[in-house]
């Protein structure tokens, strides 16, 4: 009989070959994930100074807090970006579901339908933001033509500090609404047919039948999709960046266009970082909080 | 007894097919990951040169307009030296960044930088360029290489561009700024070419009734850099500054009387234009230019190749370029926008001397020529002066007219993103009528003052 073979242990637990598989993840995440990310924490405690020879990171404490809490640019840009995330949000979730109702209940033209309706979530969003910027453009767009042809006032759209960042939201909500209804589709398709044919049996109204059986079984799908929305909204940039570049004056600047100009613009990488993990810490904080929602929803929905 | 099972097959020579297999698995992916782990960390880098006498070098550049000529003028290099050299190029935007972030990390990935504003002052400070005399100590600027107000000089003691700097850096694209106008309107008022800014607010005024659809001035109006680099020749032209005496005196000086008759100028020359000047950019006002509705407008140099674009411009053959006008007691100001070459510090002394004679070979004149008949923005002020008279190069007289009346902007300034978020903010504000131009001024110089004491408190 021959011997065992001796197998590392950490942890008390044998290694198998299932642990080992995980090395080249685990380095991966080291690398890539953790080291970047004690890197961003470690340089918003920290003011970066130039001088010869390059950008020197002195550990500061606190400052880049308190730097923040002065800076009304930053409140803006906050602003701003919750406005638009809780817009664009809700649209699109509004839209996107009932374009999906719409598309379950359709006869003619469906396939077609389908795949032109997520068109705009297919194309790059600089192409995106590009086309909307000739159509929107005061002197020249598209937009302002047709309303000038039909004898209407002409608009300043994102020239106008009032009109821009509704203008945006409109943009994004255009561009980002597919994507939602593709959650929406996939979430109908999942849901029984039998309730629907028990509802209109006792005489349900479509509405009800909307209200009371397909809107609370869509719930965990528009979830994840509002999920997503957010963090995206969170991150929006191509947009702001090609149609407005945070203008006219501040009205558009988002978080996002912001930290691009501390960082990158201004070169005040400690700064930048600090603003960095402080957005990272709000969307969590928001998604813990939307999470505590759904939970207590669905608790009293049981 | 029971049959094995194939995974428990074991052969004669004492290992089993699945511990083979786990072993080769481990090995396999762990190499390949540590590998790529470990190259991923390594310096990045050509290997440059092939040792028999020619060189490679590589150079960071935008993606801009004169983007083509450069590239027609470095393979006349490449042809006549048998070196190569190599461009990298990126988006307009991120240059900076990319560029910065190979200094920094001293990666050695670049040869020549092409620097521009605001990041010249942050190449320069950080020690990131090396200064030309160190690599030849008998260096000397070619004296028909326009310095585009000592752009190129650096001075380590005042922090600042000097006359009396080292030389650091070479102009490789001199962008500045020009009168656009349209000829055949001009020749229909029976007008000349303006030279005051009284006689281009005449013309102004009387275009509409030769064509109602145009424009009498558009002026680049949007919120930001671009409205302060769009007034500062105004303001300079009416013996007005930002500060009083950059880099001995900082004292802010935006709010005198000779800026306040700038902006009540500029204001009129809005009134001619789009009723939301706010919304005019660059590219706006290129292509109101282009489509024949703007009578006359000061742009950059570079916006030429699209308004003589007869592919995309109605008015290709009614162009007509001039030095930017003055105010009647005044003096002609153009403003700088122009982009300079610089050797980084952190790559081989060889590499820096393949990249030296690079800078050299394209200041000489013959290669400035090729450079300036390829469309580029040469910076020699000889060759402007002999390619002028040429059909397709007429602009190149208004660039060489306006060279004594160059100016560096505070766009140049490391300091200029805050400096210029504040002053295009409220020069939107006035010119747009909703604040009072004094009162403007004013404001404007109480929140101008900080931001410069901050910024200067090291110099």
């Amino acid at each position: 009989m021959g011997s065992k073979r001796k197998r590392f242990r950490f942890l008390g637990r044998p290694l198998g070959f299932e642990h080992w598989t995980l090395l080249p993840l685990l380095l991966f995440f080291l690398a890539l994930v953790l080291y970047p990310m004690f890197e961003l924490v470690r340089l918003a405690f920290s003011t970066v100074t130039l001088s010869e020879g390059g950008f020197v990171s002195e550990f500061s404490g606190p400052d880049n807090f308190y730097t923040m809490l002065r800076d009304e640019i930053f409140r803006i840009s906050l602003l701003n970006t919750v406005v638009f995330v809780v817009a664009t949000v809700t649209l699109q979730l509004i839209l996107g579901t009932l374009l999906a109702v719409l598309m379950e209940r359709a006869r003619f033209f469906v396939a077609l339908a389908r795949n032109i309706l997520v068109w705009p979530a297919i194309i790059t969003p600089v192409a995106i933001s590009v086309i909307w910027w000739l159509i929107l453009n005061i002197e020249f767009g598209l937009l302002n033509y047709v309303l000038d042809v039909l004898g209407l006032p002409q608009q300043a759209w994102l020239a106008s500090t009032t009109w821009a960042l509704p203008t945006i939201i409109a943009v994004d909500v255009w561009h980002w609404t597919p994507v939602v209804f593709l959650f929406a589709l996939a979430g109908l398709a999942n849901i029984d047919r039998t309730l629907y044919e028990a509802a209109r049996v006792d005489g349900a109204s479509e509405w009800r039948v909307f209200w009371t059986i397909t809107l609370p079984l869509l719930v965990p799908t528009l979830a994840v999709a509002a999920a997503t929305r957010i963090i995206l909204g969170f991150k929006v940039f191509d947009e702001i960046y090609i149609l407005t570049d945070g203008g006219p004056g501040r009205s558009t600047e988002m978080i996002s266009t912001y930290i691009q100009e501390v960082f990158v613009q201004r070169t005040e990488f400690g700064y930048g970082a600090f603003l960095s993990i402080t957005v990272v810490a709000i969307v969590i904080g928001l998604l813990a909080v939307y999470g505590l929602f759904l939970y207590f929803l669905r608790r009293v929905n049981t | 007894m029971g049959l094995k099972s194939a995974s428990e097959h074991i052969p004669p020579e004492g290992i089993s097919r699945r511990e083979f297999l786990n072993r080769s698995f481990k090995a396999g992916v762990s190499v390949t990951a540590l590998g790529t782990f470990l190259s991923s960390c390594g310096i990045t880098g050509q290997q440059k040169g092939d040792g028999g006498g020619t060189s490679t070098i590589s150079i960071a550049i935008s993606d801009s307009p004169w983007l083509p000529s450069f590239e027609e003028v470095t393979n006349v290099y490449n042809q006549e030296t048998g070196n190569t050299v190599n461009l990298a190029v990126y988006p307009f935007d991120g240059l900076f960044s990319k560029e910065l972030d190979a200094v920094n990390n001293k990666t050695g990935e670049f040869d020549l930088l092409i620097m521009g504003a605001p990041s010249l002052e942050t190449f320069y400070k950080g020690g990131f360029i090396t200064p030309l005399t160190e690599i030849d100590p008998d260096f000397e600027f070619p004296p028909e290489v326009i310095e585009y107000t000592n752009l190129g000089r650096w001075d380590r003691e005042t922090s600042f561009f000097s006359e009396t700097g080292d030389p650091y850096a070479l102009p490789i694209n001199g962008n500045t700024q020009i009168l656009y106008y349209r000829t055949d309107l001009y020749d229909e008022m029976g007008l000349e070419p303006p030279t005051t800014w009284d006689e281009a607010i005449t013309a102004a005024r009387q275009v509409n009734e030769v064509d109602s659809d145009v424009y009498g001035y558009v002026i680049r109006g949007r919120a930001g850099s671009e409205i302060v680099y769009n007034f500062l020749p105004v303001l300079h032209s009416f013996g007005g500054s930002v500060f009083a005496n950059e880099p001995e005196d900082w004292s802010v000086t935006i709010n005198s009387e000779e800026a306040l008759q700038a902006l009540e100028l500029y204001r009129e020359l809005a009134s001619y234009g789009p009723s939301e000047p706010g919304s005019i950019g660059q590219a706006e006002m290129i292509v109101l230019f282009q489509s024949g509705r703007s009578l006359q407008n000061h742009m950059v140099t570079a916006a030429y190749s699209d308004i003589q674009n007869e592919g995309s411009s109605e008015v290709a053959d009614k162009v007509g370029y001039a030095v930017v006008p003055r105010a009647a007691n005044g003096q002609h100001a153009s403003m700088i926008g122009t982009w300079t070459m610089g050797i980084p510090a952190d790559i081989s002394d060889s590499q820096k001397q393949a990249a030296y004679d690079f800078l050299q070979w394209i200041m000489t004149e013959d290669a400035q020529m090729k450079y300036g008949q390829a469309g580029g923005i040469v910076t020699r002020q000889d060759v402007y002066e002999a390619l002028a008279d040429q059909e397709g190069f007429r602009w190149m007289r208004a660039v060489a007219d306006s060279s004594p009346y160059l100016r560096r902007g505070v766009h140049y300034y490391d300091f200029a993103v805050e400096l210029q978020d504040v002053m295009g903010q409220r020069l939107d504000e006035i010119v747009s009528g909703s604040l009072e131009p004094r009162q403007g001024l004013d404001t404007l110089a109480s929140e101008i003052e900080p931001i410069v004491e901050e910024a200067t408190a090291n110099r």
